[in-house]
């Protein structure tokens, strides 16, 4: 087990970079899957299993992409400068999280791209006409877990989408195969002129003939049913997504939640984090206090 | 630069580490994009950050956060800048209608 842990841990600092989330992988990988008693050493190699097609993007990964999908853009799909618009989901059925980080891959995006912001508009404030002369709005998210959340804002926008003919990109790090056909029934159903553009694309963990070629179905029985898992919420990801993906930001609730439950008998080896939506809403609260506030520290 | 944004944009890369977002380090100066990498570029001089321009990527170093340090800041979160800051002092002794009033910091 040991072996198995270093030459993993390996593998994955190659896979992953390094960076604070990674950092000290070997002991972090270690006191995961050690959480696990003796007994139960068929759960252990299950989770070592997971790990090894696990996705993990650091800030660095990000910003190549980012770079890498603008290149798509202008080269492969070739889009005009002038007649794109780059926008985020948001509004009807978007959570907080969900338009927090599709707003920051946007910024990251025009930041990294030197695009200027007057290239950015939300889609619910471009009117019909102003549609009329757009060609292409490019849409960013970080994961489509279940296309939910997509499917609800193209949606609320699909009658002006479909009277315009304008062709909406949803560019994304990661998508789960059931949530791009999801998405593609939708777009299909509802003529709508839409292409999901991804990094990745995973199929569901314990999807049969897949890492656990014909044993999917026991070993995902065999997990769910284990005892120290049964207190954990969503075991196989929010609505059953079975993703295995993490991100510098957070942890999406679609992965399967051994690898972000944190309690007093359990730490995922991602743990999601609270913290950084509190400060994005006190940062929109409050956009120029901070120098103040630091000053008023200073002097006191 | 002025000092108290490179002292804004350490304390953000100490707290943040390798969470940070190049729009909030933007938001947080209210620069636009070419200052703050004109910014980066001269903290990066200064050997406090390690600033690669052509991956974007950011790191606090040693000296950067002894800085922070000596400015007595090493502590201080982006979280506790975002807190309301009380500018009254309560004194516990009370001042009558009789007394004069002379403000803290008064010159004549």
């Amino acid at each position: 087990m040991e072996t198995r842990i270093l030459e993993l841990s390996d593998m994955m600092s190659d896979k992953w970079g390094s960076d604070n989330k990674t950092e000290n992988l070997h002991n972090r990988l270690k006191s995961f899957i050690l959480q696990i008693d003796d007994a139960d050493n068929d759960i252990r190699e299950i989770l070592l299993t997971l790990t090894e097609e696990f996705s993990y993007f650091s800030k660095a990964n990000v910003n190549e992409l980012l770079i890498h999908f603008n290149d798509q853009i202008n080269n492969e799909l070739q889009l005009k400068v002038d007649k794109t618009v780059f926008s985020k989901i948001e509004g009807v059925g978007a959570s907080k999280s969900k338009m927090d980080s599709s707003n920051t891959m946007l910024e990251e995006f025009k930041i990294c791209n030197e695009i200027s912001g007057d290239f950015t508009h939300s889609l619910s404030a471009l009117t019909k006409s102003a549609l009329n002369r757009i060609d292409n709005i490019v849409i960013f998210d970080d994961i489509i877990g279940s296309g939910n959340t997509l499917i609800k804002f193209l949606t609320s926008h699909a009658e002006k989408i479909v009277t315009t003919g304008v062709k909406i990109y949803v560019f994304c790090l990661v998508i789960l195969e059931s949530a791009l056909e999801q998405v593609n029934c939708f777009l299909e159903r509802e003529n709508i002129n839409a292409e999901i553009k991804y990094y990745t694309i995973q199929p569901k963990a314990f999807k049969e003939n897949y890492i656990f070629g014909g044993e999917a179905n026991t070993k995902q029985q065999r997990f769910k049913d284990y005892k120290r898992f049964k207190k954990m919420h969503n075991i196989l990801g929010y609505e059953n997504s079975q993703a295995l993906v993490a991100f510098y930001r957070n942890t999406p609730n679609n992965t399967l939640s051994a690898f972000w439950w944190l309690s007093d008998n359990w730490k995922g080896l991602f743990p999601r984090n609270n913290r950084r939506p509190d400060f994005m809403k006190k940062r929109t609260d409050k956009s120029s206090s901070a120098a103040y506030n630091l000053s008023k520290k200073e002097t006191n | 630069m002025k000092e108290i944004h490179l002292k804004l944009i350490l304390i953000y890369l100490n707290d943040y580490e390798d969470q940070y977002e190049l729009h909030e380090i933007k938001k947080l100066c209210n620069y636009t994009t070419s200052q703050m990498f004109e910014a980066l570029q001269s903290i990066e001089e200064k050997g406090f950050i390690q600033y690669e321009n052509n991956k974007f990527s950011l790191k606090i170093l040693d000296k950067g956060r002894e800085y922070l340090q000596e400015n007595n800041l090493n502590e201080i979160s982006i979280d506790d800048l975002y807190e309301s800051t009380v500018t009254l002092n309560i004194s516990n002794n009370t001042i009558g209608f009789e007394d004069i009033y002379i403000p803290q910091n008064f010159k004549k």
